[in-house]
């Protein structure tokens, strides 16, 4: 535009100068004649659009020094914005980083997680999640895939004596898949096709930097040592370059081909079992293909893959960009919470913005004088809104600048409350990236349209010609402004409440799922393991061992029983699938089950209610004979009724494999709320091909003689063997950890809410009497009481939340339903909850509203009378 | 260059002459001015600063299009032209202006006996 002007005043000095004037004369002739450029740049800007700009910035550059006037409605507003945002960004970020965060990994773009689960008839064992393949399957779908380069990983732990604590954490890959997600040796090489070929036959492994590091000293002439993990010396071929953590959520400290995973699982390999899922399956598209066509030929493959090995049950092959824990059976279990999750700080964050609001009403109110003042001198309606707007946008922004600093806050002290002995060494990425940020920023500027849009529209739509002429802050209509004020106060203290009934729900349902009855016992055992695998030990060797153990634990003082079992309680869960035999001695449909192998005694040690026959002989286990225990649901689903003793079950094998069931228990339920509980069915422990085990020990009264006596029993039995003693509470305690910290989430945003909420009647009731100063000054002139005032002040603020809360509990009713599968049967009308929580937040609204309302009673009523 | 003969431009037809200006040739900002006064022979002057909001106006609008290009005495200037709709709205406004000028005279014309 400027050198457009510029030609055409140089275009004019050439006519005048030809004209006869001189090059100045024209000059300045010119430009006088063109006028005041700068009067005209204004309309030429407006012409052009770009008065919104301008508008923006004189309105931003406003906004903010009338927010320096008045610091602590500053303060306050976008400390209450933050706390809103700060929650909504906290849990989106803890989302990000598990779920939807890219690998780190080299170009994380093409990388995928494929994943395969399946259907219909056929018994398929997992190790892992549900959705691995079979070393089988994996051989077969990387030989044929084209649309992209698949890998195989799975995790193990090894024991070496390397370490502190004797084990390392291993992750058992394909040749292609260091290569894959772009790692590079800093020492050494990694692993050729043939060394990850054959099943057992290459023990070569490959170090991550760290354990080098740390373990091994950094050792520079490290490639081609030898290191013995699980009893097998291993050479080490090459150390991994700093960079490479691995594409797990957990970093391991060594790298080993996958055929070697029977050195993993002693007695009980998975890698010739076709039918058996434990290779997670990591894949990076090729540049010609699409994800389209990718999952189409993912799809066909997996189904060959299964049929290939004689299964008839469906593949569904499912694929998502690479990413730590987006496994199908997480995101499906994992939805509901995490949305609730979600609705939860929303509320968090309208309450917040209902305070905002109010105090933008109340601030507004303020300002009438000046915004009439301008409206009289010319300024469009349109143009003033645009400006409240502008000074909502930057409260907003403001507001969630703090609320992204306090989520980073927040996030890594959720992620540290997670005791460490649960989850490992894991590489969760906690840092902001711009995804985390662009989310931020979009829910502050949703909030500050919710909070700034209705204070701006009140504002502008009332009669403010009576605001110029008086000074004081009464108000004209004295009944429009308060009803605003009052629907946000009523409007918090209903989304407060349905918070607090929620989280009470939750609390209770924690409460009592620690101490359900599950048919089992969760106190009171003690549970002692070895860690055979370093020593050597065969499984027939560890088997005697325990059973050694157990007996002498048997007779110890203070001890009521003592059993051996395969499975650790409250902590591992085996799947299986079954046949029941009818009374003609015909198999029947195949279903799933879980199983234990147990030892003696076993039903008395956990106490577990016998309800028909009798327990597992100490004979029976001697000779390894054909019997099962059953519980009560299999009996009832699949014999009929509970007497199902004298009939016989297939647990998979041959027709030799048939047993007879000699008793039937209760039903237990171990602490998964999410998986069906499966029927379940106890076998004899003894003739297993298995090295691991535990004994199990339920003891009165105090543990610590009894646990230093098995400390020594099993040294005198092995001085070579540490023995792990814990008590059973403590599986329970971390098996109940994500309900608990569901409760604590929960609750932690319910007493936000309702600091939040007090905090907004605190501030509508002093604002109010700040208004009506005049008013009680001459009511009390006038010779009231100031305990009747007091009440007059309290009430009406009150009332507003009392009916808040009121739609608030029908609202908790409604939707506490969604509840019900994580309250342990406590019912989601619980009466307690509900009486406690309303109590709870008229308790505390009291005391928002009394603080303030005290002020009433000092007002001096001569000054009050003055004041003007 | 004010003369009291001069016709004073009424609010609103400064867009239509610049519309018909420009019609008879592509023009840069200063030719419309030079145009217009030689085509009204002198009657008409444009108040300089008042041009070039209106010409963004139009072409804001999409009355205009614009292409810069050099000058007849090789300057770089910005040339204005006018584009379909443009030419629509010429002959829309034409018309409503000569309705309007035929009322006008049938009102001026009318003698106390026709009234």
């Amino acid at each position: 535009m400027h050198a457009e002007l510029q030609f055409h005043l140089d275009a004019r000095t050439d006519d005048l100068m030809r004209g006869g004037l001189t090059r100045p004369d024209a000059e300045r002739r010119a430009r006088l004649e063109f006028g005041g450029v700068a009067s005209y740049k204004d309309e030429i800007r407006e012409a052009f659009g770009l008065r919104l700009i301008d508008d923006l910035g004189r309105d931003l550059a406003y906004a903010w020094r009338s927010l320096r006037r008045t610091p602590t409605f500053a303060v306050t507003a976008a400390g209450a914005i933050a706390f809103g945002v700060a929650v909504n960004a906290t849990l989106f970020s803890l989302v990000y980083a598990l779920i939807l965060r890219p690998l780190p990994v080299r170009d994380p773009g093409t990388i995928r997680n494929v994943f395969m689960e399946t259907r219909g008839d056929g018994s398929r064992g997992t190790h892992g999640t549900q959705s691995v393949v079979s070393f089988a399957e994996f051989a077969f779908m990387r030989a044929h895939a084209h649309t992209a380069e698949l890998a195989g990983i799975s995790e193990a732990e090894l024991s070496c004596k390397c370490t502190a604590d004797g084990t390392l954490g291993a992750q058992l890959v394909s040749d292609n898949l260091l290569p894959l997600i772009g790692a590079t040796p800093a020492l050494g090489r990694f692993f050729t096709s043939e060394e990850t070929a054959t099943p057992g036959s290459q023990a070569v492994a490959v170090l991550s930097w760290s354990a080098w590091k740390n373990h091994f000293n950094g050792d520079a002439a490290i490639v081609g040592r030898s290191v013995t993990m699980n009893r097998t010396p291993f050479t080490i071929i090459g150390v991994a370059d700093e960079r490479t953590t691995g594409p797990l959520l957990m970093k391991p400290d060594v790298w080993i081909p996958y055929t070697m995973q029977a050195l993993t699982r002693e007695g009980d390999p998975f890698i010739r079992d076709a039918n058996m899922g434990w290779i997670e399956i990591l894949a990076r598209r090729r540049p010609d293909a699409s994800d389209a066509t990718m999952l189409a030929e993912l799809r066909v493959l997996g189904q060959q893959a299964l049929t290939a090995h004689g299964s008839k049950q469906t593949a569904v092959v499912s694929m998502a960009p690479g990413a730590f824990l987006n496994d199908p059976t997480i995101t499906r279990e994992g939805l509901i919470p995490a949305s609730l999750l979600f609705l939860a700080v929303t509320l968090v964050l309208l309450i917040a913005c209902a305070n905002v609001a109010n105090m933008l009403l109340a601030r507004g109110f303020a300002r009438r004088r000046e915004i009439a003042i301008r409206l009289s001198i010319g300024a469009g309606r349109q143009r003033l809104f645009r400006q409240f707007l502008t000074e909502s946008a930057l409260l907003g922004m403001l507001g969630g600048a703090l609320g992204l600093t306090l989520s980073q806050l927040a996030v890594r002290l959720v992620v540290a409350s997670i005791p460490a002995s649960d989850i490992g060494p894991h590489q969760m990425n906690l840092s902001a990236d711009w995804r985390i940020v662009l989310y931020t920023l979009v829910v502050s500027l949703l909030a500050s349209l919710v909070f700034g849009i209705v204070p701006a529209l009140r504002l502008l739509r009332d009669d403010l010609a009576p605001a110029l002429k008086t000074d004081t802050l009464e108000p004209a209509p004295a009944r429009r402004r308060v009803p605003l004020q009052s629907l946000l106060v009523a409007g918090q203290a209903g989304l407060c409440l349905l918070l607090l009934v929620n989280a009470g729900l939750l609390l209770r349902g924690f409460d009592r799922g620690l101490r359900m009855d599950r048919g089992l016992a969760t106190g009171q055992v003690l549970i002692v393991s070895f860690d055979l695998r370093q020593q050597q030990y065969t499984p027939a060797r560890a088997q005697q061992l325990l059973a050694q153990l157990r007996e002498r634990a048997a007779v110890m003082p203070g001890v009521d029983a003592a059993s051996l079992t395969t499975l650790t309680p409250f902590v591992s869960m085996s799947f299986d699938a079954a046949k029941a035999i009818d009374a003609n001695g015909a198999p029947g449909q195949q279903f799933g089950v879980t199983d234990e192998h147990v030892g003696a005694d076993f039903f008395q040690t956990m106490r577990i209610n016998t309800v028909r026959g009798r327990g597992i002989s100490g004979a029976e286990l001697e000779t390894g004979a054909r019997v099962v225990v059953v519980d009560e649901e299999l009996a009832r689903t699949y014999y009929g009724g509970l007497d199902a003793v004298g009939r016989r079950i297939n647990p998979g094998g041959g027709r030799e494999n048939d047993c007879e069931i000699v008793g039937v228990v209760s039903a237990t339920h171990p602490i998964s709320w999410a998986r069906a509980d499966r029927p379940k069915m106890y076998l004899p422990m003894r003739g297993l091909d298995y090295i691991g085990g535990h004994v199990l020990v339920h003891y009165r009264g105090a543990p610590e003689a009894i646990v230093a006596a098995l400390r020594q029993g099993a040294s005198e039995l092995d001085p070579n063997v540490t023995a792990t003693v814990t008590p059973i509470e403590h599986n329970v305690t971390s098996a109940m950890a994500p309900v608990r910290m569901a409760a604590a989430a929960v609750s932690t945003l319910g007493g936000l809410a309702l600091v939040l909420a007090c905090s907004g009647l605190y501030g509508v009731v002093s604002f109010t009497v700040g208004r009506r100063r005049r008013e009680i000054g001459i009511r009390v002139a006038l010779g009231a009481d100031r305990a009747r005032i007091l009440r007059l002040v309290v009430g009406q603020g009150l009332r507003p939340m009392l009916a808040g809360a009121a739609i608030g509990i029908v609202l908790a009713a409604a939707s506490a339903r969604l509840l019900r599968a994580m309250l342990f049967g406590v019912s989601p009308i619980d009466p307690i909850t509900f009486t406690a929580t309303a109590a709870l937040l008229c308790a505390a609204a009291l005391v928002a509203a009394l603080v303030p309302a005290r002020a009433a009673l000092r007002v001096d009523p001569a000054e009050a009378l003055r004041h003007d | 260059m004010a003369n009291d003969r001069d016709a004073t431009l009424l609010p609103g037809t400064l867009d239509l002459l610049i519309l018909k200006a420009v019609s008879l040739g592509a023009l840069h900002g200063y030719g419309v001015l030079l145009r217009i006064n030689q085509v009204s022979g002198g009657a008409l002057d444009i108040e300089q600063g008042a041009l070039y909001p209106a010409l963004y106006r139009l072409e804001r609008q999409h009355l205009l299009d614009t292409e810069w290009g050099t000058s007849e005495n090789n300057r770089k200037a910005k040339y204005y032209r006018l584009t379909p709709a443009g030419r629509k709205r010429l002959r829309e406004e034409t018309e409503g202006w000569e309705r309007l000028v035929a009322a006008m005279g049938t009102v001026l014309r009318s003698r106390p006996e026709e009234v």
